[in-house]
């Protein structure tokens, strides 16, 4: 079964013999953490979701200003099997995510989300990289990020279908959601197919709130900060790649504030 | 006009009247300018170029150019000839070369001016007598560094595509020769497209072409360049540079088909500035060469200046396209739509590299990216990496890319309207580049659809 790391693990690289191992009913943990100011976290994971097990994670974090958060993650997914994950961030420190996803079996899928609501001076970098080694694999990978006064955002999002993924299916979002006039917002998605019976795209946006949007709740009695923050809660929830109702309410409430 | 692959890869019998040692000395470099009899201020850039370029390292990111030796390229060779302005007058095998890719022909029916270059020296240079009445400028590069010094004194090699740029625009502005100079007055409007084509003759060549565009406040041109070389055992160089200037209200449209043989280094750079209401379009084809790293690039410097790209990539056995886009805007209003289509085959490499950049003083700017990658079979590779950079709040920038192969829904109903499954390829393929082809006049649409279909042949 999946279990939450200890503090331990969370501060040091986890042996690569350690996977943590995954077998028949689907498990699933979710968590806030909270980084203390000046706080600087370090946390890796590295998981084996294994045949035909499914897998989901949810980590939320709350990065208070002068604290530093660092994630990496690992994880090898096989046959038939499927990991969904989503990070949430609530930022004014600095964000490090890396998250590597071996698809090495066939037909394994994998979801991943990302939302971040960075606020002030804040910094936040996601690379996320995708490699598809077998047929018949399925990957999807969501970054939204809202970027207020002068926080900046640089997402990578890489997706590698191999020679031998025929069949596969991918898909790539990344977005950005733009208040601060001072904020810099740098996609880069890319995309590395190898083989042609596949079907891969990707989008990418940076854009502030809709006016139209804004004026149609504005024009319902919504103030605009109102209207505002009811965007911003609909365009993160794009990132919770189809959880739960009440687990997508939470993670919106901690990552929101 | 007749497209055969053999018209682009058959060499012609020409003996040249200078060729420069293999490799790139000093010496050369001195001969280059002395033999042009050029000012001393550029000479002196040449050489500034060319002492940069022998420091910089080649490029760590992208295709491989281990195949290049820059030590076994003749970097000047000189047909034994002077530019003509009629085409009689222009040595018998060399006028061949040029009628049988359809450069006259094409002159005769639809273009205002045509300019032909043969290895480093222009060979045909003409403007049609009511252009030249307006004021219109369509010279051979050479000759406006003696015309025009001072526009070309301000614009060569300064601030569009300063000689420091990267290596290989290092390498053009030390041994830069011919291309093509175009100045478009105030207010005027050339009706009918001007075009250069340059042809590559000479195994381990080089050609080093310099376009320079200047198009002022509220004029219109559209420029068409054509390029090919013959096909040799030994890798040749192209190492071109476009550098326009799209003054306030004006507008440029740049079309380029580039077809060079398959043992070519494509390593081109082109770049536009464009002012205030200025669109610049550019509608670039590459075909030919084994390796091709080119990304034409708009700085958007103007209040509402706009930048259109059109691309299309053909990869197929052996061939790196290494294209895309890049886009920088830095004032308020401005927009750009960026389409390109790639197609990979036969084990080819295709790769679109694009960037858009949008700094803090580019208010309300507006981009839209879409890059679309067709794949023909499961040898080849495809992959898009756009580099995305907002440092404004009120801008909207949007990019769309999706790769895939030809729907088997689709090949199938045409085989069952009795076309067969390479024709109904042929088909599809058509449908798919057709935004871009659509945007081309009708002779160079017709040449850009034949050359794709004789990419294919090979590879179907």
């Amino acid at each position: 079964m999946l279990r939450p790391l200890s503090e331990d693990e969370r501060l040091t690289l986890v042996d690569p013999r350690e996977f943590y191992v995954l077998e028949g009913e689907p498990p699933s943990w979710d968590e806030v953490t909270s980084i203390r100011p000046g706080e600087r976290r370090s946390i890796s994971v590295k998981i084996h979701v294994q045949a035909r097990a499914r897998a989901r994670m949810i980590r939320i974090f709350d990065v208070p200003e002068g604290s530093r958060l660092t994630l990496y993650h690992h994880v090898i997914i096989a046959e038939g099997a499927s990991w969904d994950n989503v990070i949430g961030i609530r930022g004014q420190g600095e964000v490090t995510i890396r998250r590597a996803i071996d698809m090495l079996g066939s037909g394994a899928a994998v979801r991943l989300g990302c939302l971040a609501n960075m606020d002030k001076n804040s910094r936040i970098s996601v690379s996320d990289e995708i490699f598809s080694q077998a047929p018949q694999t399925k990957n999807d990978l969501h970054i939204k990020i809202v970027l207020k006064q002068q926080a900046r955002s640089e997402v990578r999002g890489r997706v590698v279908v191999n020679e031998n993924s025929q069949q596969s299916t991918s898909y790539e979002r990344l977005d950005h959601l733009v208040f601060g006039d001072q904020a810099t917002a740098v996609s880069i998605p890319e995309l590395e197919v190898k083989t042609d019976d596949v079907k891969c795209g990707h989008g990418a946006t940076t854009s502030r709130p809709g006016e139209t949007e804004i004026f149609y709740l504005a024009s319902r009695g919504l103030s605009v900060s109102v209207a505002e923050q009811l965007l911003t809660r609909g365009f993160l929830a794009g990132a919770c790649v189809d959880l739960p109702q009440e687990i997508i309410d939470r993670t919106l409430d901690v990552v929101l504030g | 006009m007749a497209v055969a692959r053999e018209v682009y890869e058959q060499a012609s019998v020409h003996e040249p009247k200078f060729t420069a040692p293999f490799g790139l000395t000093r010496e050369t470099v001195v001969d280059i300018s002395a033999q042009k009899g050029e000012p001393a201020w550029m000479l002196d850039k040449r050489l500034k170029a060319f002492e940069l370029f022998e420091t910089a390292p080649f490029p760590a990111w992208g295709p491989s150019l281990s195949g290049l030796d820059v030590a076994r390229i003749t970097y000047f060779v000189r047909p034994d000839t002077q530019e003509s302005k009629t085409w009689d007058d222009v040595p018998v095998e060399i006028r061949d070369t040029f009628e049988k890719l359809g450069i006259p022909q094409a002159e005769r029916e639809a273009l205002g001016g045509v300019g032909a270059q043969y290895d480093s020296d222009m060979v045909y240079h003409n403007l049609k007598a009511d252009l030249a009445t307006k004021g219109v400028v369509f010279e051979n590069m050479d000759v406006a560094v003696h015309r025009y010094p001072e526009l070309v004194r301000e614009y060569f090699m300064t601030n569009c595509v300063p000689a420091h740029d990267h290596k290989f625009a290092m390498l053009h502005a030390a041994v830069w020769s011919g291309g093509t100079f175009i100045y478009v007055p105030k207010g005027v409007k050339v009706e009918i497209p001007l075009q250069a084509y340059f042809r590559m003759n000479t195994e381990r060549g080089g050609q080093f072409e310099h376009t320079l565009i200047i198009a002022d406040e509220g004029s219109d041109v559209h420029y068409i360049e054509g390029c090919s070389a013959p096909k040799f055992q030994a890798a040749a160089l192209h190492a071109g540079c476009v550098e326009i200037f799209v003054k306030k209200g004006a507008r440029v449209r740049y079309s380029s088909i580039e077809n060079w043989s398959k043992n070519t280094f494509n390593l081109n750079t082109k770049r536009a500035v464009v002012d205030e209401g200025g669109t610049i379009e550019w509608l670039n084809g590459n075909m030919g060469s084994g390796t091709t790293m080119l990304y034409p690039m708009s700085i958007l410097r103007g209040k509402g200046a706009r930048s259109d790209y059109l691309g299309i990539a053909f990869a197929g056995p052996g061939q790196f396209q290494d294209t895309g886009h890049k886009l920088a805007i830095v004032a308020p209003d401005c927009s750009a739509n960026v389409v390109s289509k790639s197609l990979s085959a036969g084990g080819g490499k295709s790769t679109y590299r694009g960037l858009v950049k949008i700094t803090g003083g580019a208010e309300r700017a507006t981009v839209k990216v879409q890059c679309d990658a067709l794949m023909l079979d499961g040898q080849s590779t495809s992959t898009t990496t756009p580099v995305m950079r907002v440092e404004r709040a009120d801008v909207t920038v949007a990019h769309e890319a999706s790769v895939g192969r030809l729907g088997d829904r689709e090949l199938f109903y045409l085989q069952s309207r009795g076309l067969t499954e390479a024709e109904a390829t042929r088909m599809l393929v058509a449908g798919f580049l057709e935004p871009v082809v659509r945007e081309l006049p009708l002779e160079y649409a017709v040449e850009l659809v034949k050359l794709i279909e004789l990419e294919m042949d090979s590879v179907c």
